[in-house]
């Protein structure tokens, strides 16, 4: 397996060293507010997720409404291995991925054998996260709706837990250098080009000759694995987890929100899309104090415009995404 | 404990609000049928529809059923606007795209309504509120009946405006093959806005039949919406008898999984739809696509 | 209600020119913190933090409260702001929670980066048990306005205070009170049907609630938990109820779906003895009553109150009815509750340093307050000890409360007139 660098793609490469850069460095500095370092980690942490849902859905074009499933099996995973086995995050946050990769794959065997594509896959993922939620409210031995509440031990590295914010800030860091460096990696890969056949076109990626199960599948299987870890890191930023929360449509949506917002199937866009979303957020909530709906109406304007005129998000508009096919009516 | 009677029970409940649910799916499904368009913010509109009801009866003292007169008008206007002005954008965008252009009108109507009406719950109290009638030991109310019939006279005329109009030929035309619709003189503009009106108008009418028995507040839609999609899956994308028989099958799947311990009632209509989606994902009376 | 405000103060000062007179010449004193001092300096304003949901789930309930802090936070600044710092102003910053951990994570940060040395808050369980977490972690004190889960105060935080009764207390002392009020009334009583939520909230109260029923000699004959969020219609439901025959029938719930299951319980001619509230949205709402004056007539919750026979939340009733011309609601009165310990504590500490605070909210007995119990304390946990729920009847189309004894306004109708009579 040959990984040739395509000269049309170092920018890509650049460009996101530049970043992870300019991010590394900026650690100390954000560190010293602690509100900054607060939305600055949910930033790296809305990347990451978005990055890893953009797998399966940007790339591969297999649009996901019901990621929330993974997140929140990934969170309770590990969370349950450490607060009844005493099972550290870290080996925890491992086991979250493949419990969630697992998932994926079982959604996918279900959903993909049986041919299920655009508006029905994503209903029928956004079903199976409500089904999660619903199974769990119900469940004794997790908390039922009380979920699960993690025991704050202080400064704990080997267990996941610190007292200060900026370890969780270059965690997260390195999360999302992992998650784009796959996504890089895809590009080259056979992988990549035959997800990006079947998301343009798949019954002619079929007639060519792509194994277009297993490519969904292998898709479908990262995207889960990385969105569960995300699970773990939340649960372990948080301290607590609960149904409403993790497996919630909400969760699913905040997931994808910054992927289309900063271009799907690019490996930048979900980093763009969830600065603009998290700052977006916290600047219309804070502008709007005291007029309850406000900013979630412009938000939901936002929204609106920036699909209709950006629909390939903001790397759209640099001329860096992947263009792909409209679906004829 | 379950006897007979509470079987029964479930089962009138469940079909009473299934009638609804299937009018709510009729609306979501001529919008889908015709436009291919996934309109997320269905719910939203529903909920203003139950807040033009609301206001309606507490201002004036019209009642919500008189009331469909003037609410039914305004929602086909308010559905017209939203399709030129916004949807008849993205008639050929990915179907994410739909999702989520309709889901930021949906945010901007469901905030609005918050700012405009607060979060505070409202209710009405009509003449018939406490009628009911018994039939064999099960007892319906007035206010559910009365919405039951309502939405079966309506998903009635909506069936004969669709087989016997011009209007609905044209829909059905421009529904099945767009530019053999074209190419016939329609103006398939004009179809897919009324097609969008006649839909939003539907679901707001849905709203108000709803009012008597149930409480309004900005976030009440979203209980709906995400039962109608189901509802419209089910039944088959496109097919309006089966958004009427699936409204009443999940309507039933509701109302018997009532008795379940716990809140695991909402599992078996999850289960359904996975389910029918993997075993017949065209729904139960869909054509293959 | 200003001039009320004026006397208390009045005492105050007295306690504290004779405190400060003895100060010279006491020996020992307070080993952790320097005594404090009859005044501190002179600063311009202290900056204090509420976070609610304004918007999203809750609001309804969110707003109330945060309008009840707001009116204690205006009421002091009127009279004259925090006098042992020289008279500053409060600057009360709200921020909105939307119902989600994360953003009331961000929103603490938030109001602590701009300064706020004590905060306010958070409706949510959910939400309550990460902003404390954010607190505690800054040493910020969190006055808890509302939040009813008991797990918020089991984790040895030292800087939350909560001054409503907690979950336990809620179940507890409601079935404590509904016996009194079952006990007194001839005939045997036993069966309950028991209705739940199922959110932290409805699971919380509820697991309390359980064991003093048992407890207390109740059979449970049927138990039914809901989700509020997605519930259209509760026939199914409401006819296992009605086939269970219950004598009481115990709904724990929020407004719209508990609104539905008294409609349902009606259509289905369902006629118990007594309908209870636990700490339910609708039972003690006076929207209810003006929504469904029959059907709203001897309901009964037990949920936290403000004490009927308190001069002061009489005149705080009627000041907050005049200024934000709607109804004054429990919700609000936990939020204005909850504002004077704070403003109290303030006024104690005499400083703007948060750890001061703390101490002095530690050492808070407050007992010109507007709830219910002999004062306000806070054990070790930072719990409210004497916190009671009171059982309250809509009785003439007025919410009243009927028990305990001490604290009833009216005397309990049990068990209520059969649904047909009612309805005529």
């Amino acid at each position: 397996m040959k990984v040739e660098v395509d000269p049309r793609r170092r920018p890509t490469i650049i460009g996101l060293l530049v970043i992870l850069a300019i991010l590394a460095a900026a650690g100390p500095f954000l560190a010293s507010n602690r509100y900054a370092i607060q939305v600055a980690t949910l930033i790296l942490l809305f990347a990451y997720l978005a990055s890893g849902w953009n797998i399966l859905s940007g790339y591969g074009g297999q649009f996901s409404f019901g990621h929330a499933a993974f997140f929140g099996l990934g969170a309770y995973t590990s969370t349950i291995l450490f607060v009844k086995f005493g099972v550290s995050p870290w080996v925890g946050m491992l086991a979250a991925g493949l419990v969630s990769a697992l998932l994926g794959l079982f959604i996918g065997l279900a959903c993909f054998r049986s041919g299920l594509r655009g508006a029905y896959f994503a209903l029928a993922t956004l079903a199976f996260a409500e089904i999660l939620r619903v199974i769990f409210v119900n469940w004794d031995w997790v908390g039922r709706s009380q979920g699960l509440l993690i025991q704050l031990v202080g400064d704990e590295p080997l267990l996941f837990q610190f007292t200060a914010r900026l370890p969780y800030y270059y965690i997260a860091l390195a999360l999302l250098a992992l998650v784009s460096g796959v996504a890089l990696l895809l590009e080259r890969l056979k992988l990549g080009y035959e997800l990006r056949a079947i998301k343009s076109n798949e019954v002619a990626a079929a007639v060519l000759g792509v194994d277009v199960f297993r490519a969904k599948m292998w898709a479908m299987g990262l995207s889960a694995f990385f969105t569960g870890i995300g699970g773990t890191f939340y649960a372990q930023y948080l301290y607590y987890i609960e149904p409403f929360q993790v497996f919630g449509v909400g969760m699913s949506v905040d997931i994808l929100l910054p992927a289309i917002i900063g271009g799907a199937g690019t490996v930048i866009g979900p980093i763009i899309g969830a600065a603009i979303l998290v700052l977006l957020g916290e600047g219309t909530r804070t502008f709007f104090r005291g007029f309850a709906g406000a900013d979630l109406m412009v938000f939901g304007v936002i929204l609106v415009l920036v699909i209709l005129f950006m629909p390939y998000g903001v790397m759209g508009l640099l001329g860096s995404a992947p263009k792909a096919k409209k679906e004829s009516a | 404990m379950v006897d007979w009677q509470t079987v029964a029970q479930s089962v009138a409940g469940g079909l009473l609000l299934g009638g609804v649910y299937a009018l709510v799916a009729l609306g979501l499904n001529l919008i889908f049928g015709v436009m291919k368009v996934i309109n997320f913010a269905h719910g939203t509109f529903m909920m203003l529809g139950m807040y033009a009801s609301y206001w309606l009866f507490t201002l004036y003292g019209i009642d919500p059923y008189p009331g469909i007169l003037l609410v039914a008008p305004l929602f086909l206007l308010l559905g017209v606007l939203v399709e030129r002005v916004v949807v008849s954008r993205i008639l050929d965008a990915p179907e994410h795209d739909q999702l989520l252009v309709t889901l930021g009108v949906s945010l901007f109507l469901q905030n609005l309504a918050l700012a405009l009406f607060k979060a505070d719950p409202r209710s009405i109290r009509p003449l018939y509120a406490d009628w009911s009638f018994s039939v064999g030991g099960v007892v319906l109310s007035a206010p559910r009946l009365g919405a039951f019939l309502a939405a079966l006279a309506l998903a009635g005329l909506f069936f004969w405006l669709l087989r016997s109009t011009d209007l609905g030929k044209a829909m059905r035309a421009a529904a099945e093959e767009r530019e053999g619709a074209i190419l016939v003189g329609i103006d398939v503009r004009w179809i897919y806005a009324l097609a969008f009106g006649i839909g939003t108008a539907l679901v707001a009418v849905a709203g108000s039949i709803v009012l008597p028995f149930f409480t309004v507040s900005p976030s009440v839609g979203e209980t709906f919406l995400l039962t109608a999609f189901i509802t419209v899956v089910l039944g088959g994308l496109g097919s309006f008898p089966g958004a009427l028989i699936g409204g009443l099958l999940i309507g039933l799947v509701e109302g018997l999984g009532a008795l379940l311990p716990g809140s695991l009632r909402q599992l078996p209509v999850f289960i359904l739809f996975v389910l029918s989606l993997l075993v017949r994902p065209q729904g139960l009376l869909g054509s293959r696509q | 209600m200003q001039q009320g405000y004026g006397r208390s103060i009045g005492r105050r000062d007295f306690l504290k020119l004779g405190l400060a007179a003895l100060a010279t010449s006491a020996a020992a004193c307070a080993p952790a913190a320097a005594p404090a001092p009859p005044t501190g300096p002179r600063v311009s304003e202290v900056k204090v933090g509420s976070l609610h949901p304004l918007t999203g789930t809750g609001a309804f309930e969110g707003n109330l409260v945060a309008r009840g802090v707001r009116l204690r936070i205006e009421e002091a600044n009127a009279a004259g702001g925090i006098k042992s710092l020289g008279g500053a102003k409060i600057n009360l910053i709200e921020a909105d929670t939307q119902g989600k951990p994360e953003v009331g994570q961000s929103e603490t940060e938030r109001l602590i980066r701009e300064g706020c040395v004590v905060l306010m808050g958070a409706f949510h369980s959910a939400v309550t048990i990460v902003t404390t977490q954010v607190a505690e972690r800054e040493g910020v004190p969190f006055v808890i306005s509302v939040a009813v889960s008991d797990r918020i105060l089991q984790r040895g935080f030292k800087y939350s205070f909560r001054q409503q009764p907690n979950a336990s207390m809620m179940g507890r002392l409601t079935v404590r009170a509904l016996k009194e009020v079952v006990d007194a009334a001839s005939g045997q009583y036993r069966r309950v049907a028991f209705i739940h939520e199922d959110t932290e909230m409805g699971q919380s109260i509820s697991a309390a609630a359980f064991s003093a029923l048992k407890e207390a000699g109740f059979e449970v004959v049927e138990d039914i938990t809901y989700n509020a969020a997605r519930i259209t219609d509760v026939t199914p439901e409401a006819s296992r109820v009605r086939a269970a025959n219950p004598d009481i029938i115990l709904i724990n719930g929020y407004y719209a779906d508990t609104l539905l299951w008294v409609r349902t319980f009606r259509d289905l001619r369902v006629s118990p003895k007594a309908i209870v509230g636990l700490a339910n949205a609708l039972l003690s709402n006076p929207n209810f009553i003006k929504e469904e004056p029959k059907l709203a007539e001897y309901m009964i919750d037990g949920n936290y109150w403000w004490n009927p026979n308190s001069e002061r939340a009489r005149r705080v009733k009627e000041a907050y009815e005049k200024r934000y011309n709607e109804p004054f609601t429990n919700h609000s009165a936990q939020g204005y509750q909850s504002a004077d310990v704070l403003v109290d504590a303030l006024e104690r500490a005499a400083s703007t340093d948060r750890d001061r605070i703390r101490e002095a909210l530690a050492k808070t007995k407050l007992t010109d307050i507007i709830v219910p119990g002999d004062s306000i304390e806070f054990d070790e946990t930072g719990q409210n000890k004497n916190a009671q729920p009171l059982l309250l009847q809509i009785l003439q189309g007025v919410v009243t409360p009927v028990a305990p004894q001490k604290y009833a306004a009216g005397r309990p109708v049990f068990p209520i007139p059969p649904l047909e009579e009612r309805l005529r």
